[in-house]
């Protein structure tokens, strides 16, 4: 029917005609004068004419053009009606989450993954590529394209986290899995900076070439966005009736100064509130205290007022409570003396007076000599005490290393019995399991003070953000401490390569001569050496009043790995390990996700996870933890059903909404054909365009315009000169 | 004239607006008769002129018996002529003279100009004759002055068509060859012709001492254009046709147009031809008394 309107082109042409025909007829005397006029100025006059004419039949075949909504087909252009296939990489972490102006990020970029897949046809393919699924193989592309557009459409953003290339990879692998000739990705992303990393540069160059990128950019700056980025309970064994500590760290991602009420809850009830205030790119900590008034799990969360990113207003925790807390003290040097006993300040320090003949320490603390160790049990303990204990052979050494590689915690005080080279055989050499060395430091030779020149050594600098130390900085005064005597120390010998740096021993208290308090992790668990004595021999340490706060302290913090279990949270899409006893028989794991109030109502949120072993671990893994809460999980390896819960939440990076300028994309997309479509709702033409061309009609329409213009300038200005 | 003469173009009561003007030679003209003209010839007419010998056979009335008295010799007296004079009208009938805007034709207004011409010329019993031609002479009445002379012209100009093209340059000369006395030509004409050969034609008149006063005709369309739109020109003598949006070209045919007028008006001055241009708008009695007038104050 359109291409009937390419007549009206005559229309013009028959009036130009009729109009010439129409002429008045005049006789006159002499066209002599006329045809000397008419050799100049009358052929400008046809040619008037003439240009008339043209440009009325040029604007009405520029508005019938127009009509015909005809496309310039670009050099990428394969055709309509060739099979395509596309594949969709969905950005869904959950910076996506992010609202404003009323929808958020993901909302946009899920319309326009939707917009992308409109024009497809029956023998058309596509794949949708999340971005929070990057292990996962790629999945070959769908032809059930209505089927994938219900999906889509019933999809929610998710609170992991990822950066762009493994998704591009799949996206890739998908396309590979199609035989359509036409292929295009579409990367929908709020251009958050963190995701776009140089490993894309790499995968981009394996994409076959010809094929576009179509990099969507969906996200808008976002002003407001207050993140609860860290929750901790401190090094303290949390134990009934004794205060416990919780800092939660609020950070200030937006934009602007941002005031808001910051909320604790525990096991679902608001426990206190507090103000915070932040300016943009600041942090700041709070501090809530609450006391437990039964022992076992508790879990809670930390929540700020809504702002424009809800994915990061909560962070939750899981908090174990416990009685008491058993230490075990090694006695290494007995004295019937009592101030001359090696354990005597320590278990005096620890578990303190009774009042009403009820100790109120939450430490229990059991004094054994070095021959007794041997019939303990270190597992029944939080913490392992070796108080100047003379050597240690190699058998309890091996018991001491399974212990604090489970998780366990060792104090080692030197003294005077002390054999250095001894501990540096048994407990200074490299585990042959791997783990790196128990011992924080070799031990070297006792260094004593001289009496005339140096009579003591001093305290010189204390890590006071160490764990140990953070709380107790201000009332601590180690600077009176005097040390006569300390073993020197050297780093130890390590095998191989040099350890990582989580393994690799740190100083936390040094004094002018060396160090006095060392640390290092060994496994799930922690050593704390100090190279000088618990007892007056060869330091005031245990005369000083900070020496009981300062010993809880480091007995709080090595009993927080206690349990086996360490890691009681873990981001937001990435899988959780379940550390378990070693068995013979894999364990059945129950994994509660926290939708899940109960299980037989709805037996989705339950995961059974069977336990593997891996890296010389009995562990099961839950992948599903893309949902931020609190989720559990039951085992049965002793006879009894144990309950163990964990926190999964959104990850910090996913806070920080700095963008990425989409024209910058092309630094990490080295691709000729690379389309930036700066908005979701300019997906629409810039996938015409690429599929169809680029419409002419709207330059067709401009012309119309102007050729009309230009019509009656000559029309009725040219044509009357 | 008799009560029952009538004709289109002899009008006694626009003629009458002529009144008691005359038409008179500025040259001298040579006629047969005496008139109000200068003669070439000396005679013995009331105007004395000059003294000469006498010879023998002169008439003794005009012998100076006074000068012959006082010094013995013998003169006869001699007058200086006055003549009658022959106008020759040369009126141009080609196809261009029909063209008319809207009163009377370019023709139409030639033969009432003629008319009044012999009309003056017979009643200063001056000779006048009449030559109509287009590319060639038409019709030629030989010069008379009386009045059934008149009638006669005033019959073949009632009958009078416009037909062919502007041809005066090349049919004219022979008539100028036969112009046996020096007189007066008038030509009435739209003069679409070549211009040089127009004025060729012109100084030939003038080279044979005839006095000559171009009435060029031309109507007040052809002079301002004063047409609108898209209009198809038919040429009144070659019938060609030519399509043109006129006011597109109003500016440029006014320029060539003013400059042919002007050529003529000027080369005539040069030629010490009287050229004077008419519009046909203007009522031919009032134009010619006008010029009368003038022509009578510039002696």
């Amino acid at each position: 029917m359109i291409h009937l309107l390419w007549l009206s082109l005559a229309i013009p042409v028959i009036i130009h005609l009729v109009h010439r025909r129409k002429a008045r007829p005049m006789p006159f005397g002499t066209l002599r004068f006329l045809q000397m006029v008419d050799q100049r100025v009358a052929r400008r006059q046809r040619l008037r004419e003439l240009l008339l004419l043209a440009l009325r039949v040029l604007l009405l075949a520029a508005l019938i053009g127009a009509i015909e909504k005809p496309m310039l087909h670009s050099g990428s252009f394969k055709g309509t009606g060739v099979p395509t296939t596309v594949a969709i990489l969905l950005d869904n972490t959950a910076s996506m989450q992010a609202v404003k102006r009323g929808s958020s990020a993901f909302a946009r970029a899920r319309d326009a993954a939707l917009q992308a897949l409109d024009g497809l046809k029956n023998e058309d393919s596509a794949a949708l590529v999340l971005a929070d699924a990057a292990g996962e193989p790629p999945e070959p592309p769908t032809t059930a394209l209505p089927e994938l557009r219900a999906k889509l459409s019933r999809m929610e953003c998710g609170y992991g986290t990822a950066e762009m290339s493994a998704p591009l990879r799949r996206a890739i692998g998908s396309l590979e899995l199609s035989s359509n000739p036409v292929k295009e990705i579409y990367i929908l992303t709020d251009m958050q900076q963190n995701a776009w990393t140089d490993a894309l540069k790499d995968v981009a160059a394996q994409a076959p070439k010809g094929v576009p990128v179509f990099v969507v950019d969906v996200g808008a700056g976002v002003s407001e966005n207050l993140a609860v980025q860290d929750v901790d309970f401190g090094i303290k064994a949390n134990v009934v009736g004794a205060p416990a500590t919780c800092r939660c760290r609020v950070e200030n991602a937006g934009s602007q100064r941002m005031a808001r009420k910051v909320s604790l809850f525990l096991e679902g009830q608001k426990i206190a509130e507090q103000p915070a205030a932040v300016n943009a790119g600041g942090t700041q900590t709070l501090t809530f205290r609450h006391v437990f008034d039964r022992m076992g799990d508790f879990s809670g969360y930390i929540a700020v007022e809504p702002d424009e990113l809800p994915a990061d207003n909560r962070r939750y925790f899981t908090v174990q409570v416990v009685e008491k807390l058993p230490v075990l003290i090694i006695d290494g040097a007995p004295s019937a003396i009592a101030y001359r006993d090696g354990a005597f300040f320590l278990r005096l320090a620890l578990e303190g007076s009774a009042v009403a003949g009820k100790k109120l320490s939450p430490i229990e603390a059991r004094v054994v000599s070095d021959a007794e160790a041997a019939s303990q049990r270190f597992e029944d303990y939080r913490c392992v005490i070796l108080a100047d204990v003379p050597r240690v052979g190699e058998k309890p050494a091996d018991r001491l290393k399974d212990y604090v590689k489970a998780g366990g915690g060792l104090l080692i005080f030197c003294g005077e019995n002390v054999d250095a080279a001894a501990y540096n055989v048994t407990l200074g050499t490299p585990d042959v399991a791997g783990g790196g060395v128990l011992l924080p430091a070799s031990l070297g030779p006792v260094m004593t003070a001289s009496e005339k020149e140096h009579p003591f050594f001093q305290i010189q600098r204390t890590d006071t953000s160490h764990p140990i130390f953070r709380d107790i900085s201000a009332e601590t005064d180690l600077g009176a401490t005097r040390v006569r005597s300390f073993l020197s120390t050297e780093a130890p010998k390590d095998s191989g390569a040099a350890p990582s740096a989580e393994l690799r021993a740190s100083v936390i208290v040094e004094m002018d001569s060396g160090p006095l308090l060392l640390e290092r992790k060994f496994g799930a668990g922690q050593v704390v050496l100090c190279t000088s004595s618990c007892t007056p021999a060869w330091n005031n340490l245990p005369l000083k009043p900070h020496f009981v706060p300062v010993l809880h302290q480091i007995v709080y913090y090595l009993s927080r790995s206690a349990g086996g279990n360490a890691e009681r949270s873990t981001p937001a899409g990435t899988p959780y390990l379940l550390k378990l006893p070693n068995t013979r028989t894999p364990v059945m794991v129950k994994f509660s996700l926290p939708a899940a109030k109960d299980a037989k109502e709805n037996p989705d949120s339950i995961r059974e996870v069977k336990s593997a072993q891996a890296a010389g671990e009995n562990r099961a893994a839950l992948r599903d933890t893309g949902r931020p809460g609190i989720y559990s999980a039951e085992f049965n390896v002793t006879g009894t059903v144990q309950r163990r819960l964990f926190a999964v939440n959104t990850p910090s990076e996913e806070s920080a909404l700095a963008r990425l300028p989409l024209e910058k994309v092309r630094d990490y997309l080295d691709r000729g054909n690379v389309v930036l479509v700066p908005g979701a709702e300019a997906i629409a033409s810039a996938v015409r365009t690429e599929r169809h061309g680029v419409p002419l009609w709207d330059y067709l329409l401009l012309a119309t315009i102007g050729l009309a213009v230009c019509e009656g300038f000559v029309g009725n200005v040219v044509l009357k000169r | 004239m008799s009560k029952g003469f009538h004709s289109t173009y002899y009008d006694p009561a626009r003629f009458a607006k002529l009144g008691n003007l005359q038409l008179l030679a500025r040259t001298v003209v040579e006629g047969y008769i005496s008139g109000l003209h200068r003669s070439p010839f000396k005679g013995f007419s009331a105007e004395f002129a000059e003294y000469r010998e006498y010879l023998p056979g002169d008439d003794l009335k005009h012998f100076d018996w006074k000068v012959f008295a006082r010094s013995d010799r013998k003169y006869v007296r001699e007058y200086e002529e006055e003549t009658n004079m022959t106008c020759t009208v040369v009126l141009d009938a080609s196809g261009s003279m029909s063209y008319h805007s809207g009163g009377i034709s370019k023709l139409a207004y030639g033969c009432y100009l003629a008319a009044a011409l012999t009309y003056l010329m017979v009643q200063q019993r001056d000779q006048v004759g009449l030559v109509i031609a287009d590319e060639a002479v038409r019709e030629r009445i030989p010069p008379r002055s009386s009045p059934a002379h008149m009638k006669y012209i005033l019959d073949r100009l009632e009958r009078v068509a416009p037909k062919g093209r502007t041809g005066l340059a090349q049919c004219l000369h022979p008539v100028v060859e036969s112009l046996k006395r020096r007189g007066l030509v008038v030509i009435i004409s739209d003069l679409m012709d070549e211009p040089d050969a127009v004025m060729n034609l012109l100084q030939h008149f003038r080279h044979e001492r005839h006095e000559v006063i171009v009435f060029h005709v031309l109507d007040n369309a052809e002079i301002e254009f004063p047409f609108q739109g898209l209009i198809e020109f038919r040429d009144a003598e070659t019938r060609e046709k030519m399509q043109l949006r006129a006011e597109v070209i109003r500016e440029a045919y006014c320029a060539k147009f003013n400059e042919f007028v002007e050529r003529y008006r000027r080369e005539c001055t040069k030629a010490k031809i009287d050229y004077q241009f008419v519009n046909t708008q203007t009522p031919f009695e009032l134009m010619l008394a006008a010029y009368l007038r003038k022509r009578e104050k510039s002696g």
